[in-house]
């Protein structure tokens, strides 16, 4: 139910139904069905005439009313602009409260503005793309410079449009706020505005059918993620800090003991049917044992087989390829595979244990003949993997991530471009 | 939203830890009974382009 008193005439040149809602500053009344622009002041007279303007879709309608900020408003006008540049279209609606004055609701492909003139001009000057300004305490930054052209009025208005008036505009944003200074021939105006949701639009003026859902993103419209991604985001920001503690346990415990480290000469493990054995000693069965093999091999590859014994029988065996090669193809150095091989492995209890390994190998493409190098061997006991902890990590920081990665896509959407965070 | 992520991010951490403690997918797997013997079979890939026997 509007507070504001209905009063009712004809069009002076239609004689169609016109509705006044508009307090004592309407200075125009336009009618939407024949485009008279009838003078408020006098009598109602006919001034002009908007020819040809087409009707434009219009989610909500003269006389709806509604509370916006605690404020009862009633829209009493409709007004359409063209870009210049880009000739996309907007409404503004012309809102009044008897007690709070004018005020307008931007529509604009589905977003909403609702913005009230100022009397707050800008502490800086606003004539350069993203350069910052104060205004009514807040900290703006330079969106947009447009001339725009009306292209239809319905309804009252405080002033006496015209058709293809031109207006100067320069917005500034600091979502969801904008402000904004529009410049005719005749005056400048400033407006400081906030953007609203357009389900809250649709809760306050209830409009017979469902607004439609914005397109793209405003320069007012505030970030606000998808709830799964803000979840993702704060739980990220929890369980991060955690996996990296539980990595770091694990890197700081489980990186083991060494209990054998020697360097076997070629001539022990090569062509040697006995191989090389090693004895070695294991003191914490419950957890695994890593075998790490290196070898200076150069561009030749070594296959070694190793058997682990207890008493002298044959636990189980296992194979390890060491290769390594590099060089220098098209200006520059490449290297592929690596001078190290590593296994882990269990052993069933405490104890005294051999390690028996054999080995062969070639060089270039075809040569067989095994690269005659040492091979370093070390075991070690007590290893705790880390690498489920790290993928966590890994998993969890991304998480962590995507917040911001959501959030600069979005400011891309917003500034139209691809080079700002 | 952000509960239901919490319990997929525990039974996440929960799962990263039964895997650490239990030693799971870690041990060599060309590990074989020593009486089966190596897997030398005689076929080694190695280098760029490299091919031993």
């Amino acid at each position: 139910m509007s507070a504001t008193k209905l009063k009712s005439i004809n069009c002076t040149q239609c004689a169609a139904p016109l509705s006044l809602r508009g307090g004592r500053y309407v200075e125009s009344i336009n009618c939407g069905y024949c485009g008279a622009v009838l003078d408020a002041k006098h009598e109602y007279s006919v001034i002009k005439n908007f020819v040809k303007a087409k009707r434009p879709y219009l989610p909500l309608k003269l006389g709806m009313s509604g509370k916006i900020k605690n404020v009862e408003f009633t829209i009493i006008g409709v007004i359409e602009f063209q870009h210049s540049y880009d000739h996309s279209r907007w409404i503004e609606y012309l809102l009044f409260s008897p007690t709070h004055g004018y005020a307008w609701l931007e529509h604009d492909h589905g977003h909403y503005v609702f913005s009230r003139r100022v009397r707050d001009l800008p502490d800086g000057v606003m004539q350069q793309y993203k350069t910052t300004f104060r205004a009514r305490d807040r900290k703006f930054q330079v969106y947009d410079f447009y001339d725009a052209t009306v292209t239809f009025v319905e309804g009252e208005l405080t002033w006496i449009a015209e058709q293809k008036d031109k207006v100067h505009v320069t917005e500034g944003i600091a979502p969801p706020w904008i402000y904004t200074i529009e410049k005719t021939a005749k005056e400048k105006e400033y407006l400081f505005g906030e953007y609203m949701d357009y389900k809250e639009i649709e809760a306050i003026f209830k409009p017979d059918s469902a607004l439609l859902e914005p397109e793209g993103v405003h320069g007012a419209q505030p970030y606000i993620p998808h709830p799964f991604v803000a979840g993702l985001g704060r739980a990220g920001l929890f369980f991060a800090p955690v996996a990296l503690l539980l990595w770091l346990a694990v890197v700081f415990m489980g990186s083991g003991q060494p209990v054998f480290q020697d360097r076997i000469p070629a001539d022990e493990y090569l062509g040697n049917q006995q191989g090389a054995t090693r004895n070695f000693t294991i003191t914490n069965p419950d957890r695994l044992v890593e075998l790490n093999l290196y070898s200076g091999l150069s561009n030749a590859w070594g296959w070694y087989d190793i058997e682990i014994l207890q008493h002298n029988e044959p636990l189980f065996s296992m194979s390890q390829l060491i290769s390594y090669y590099h060089g220098r193809e098209g200006g520059e150095n490449w290297s592929e595979g690596s001078r190290s091989a590593t296994a882990l492995f269990r052993l069933p209890e405490a104890g005294e244990y051999s390690l028996r390994v054999w080995g062969e190998g070639g060089t270039g493409e075809y040569d067989t003949t095994a690269q005659r190098a040492e091979l370093d061997i070390n075991i070690t006991e007590g290893i705790i993997v880390s690498r489920y902890y790290l993928f966590l990590l890994i998993f969890f920081a991304l998480m962590v991530y995507s917040r911001r990665h959501f959030r600069n896509r979005f400011e891309k959407q917003r500034w139209g471009d691809d080079d700002d965070d | 939203m952000t509960k239901l992520v919490f319990v997929m991010f525990s039974m996440l951490t929960m799962g990263a830890t039964y895997l650490t403690i239990n030693d799971i997918g870690v041990l060599e797997p060309s590990i074989e009974n020593a009486r089966e013997g190596s897997r030398h079979n005689g076929m080694r890939g190695v280098g760029r382009g490299h091919y031993g026997k």
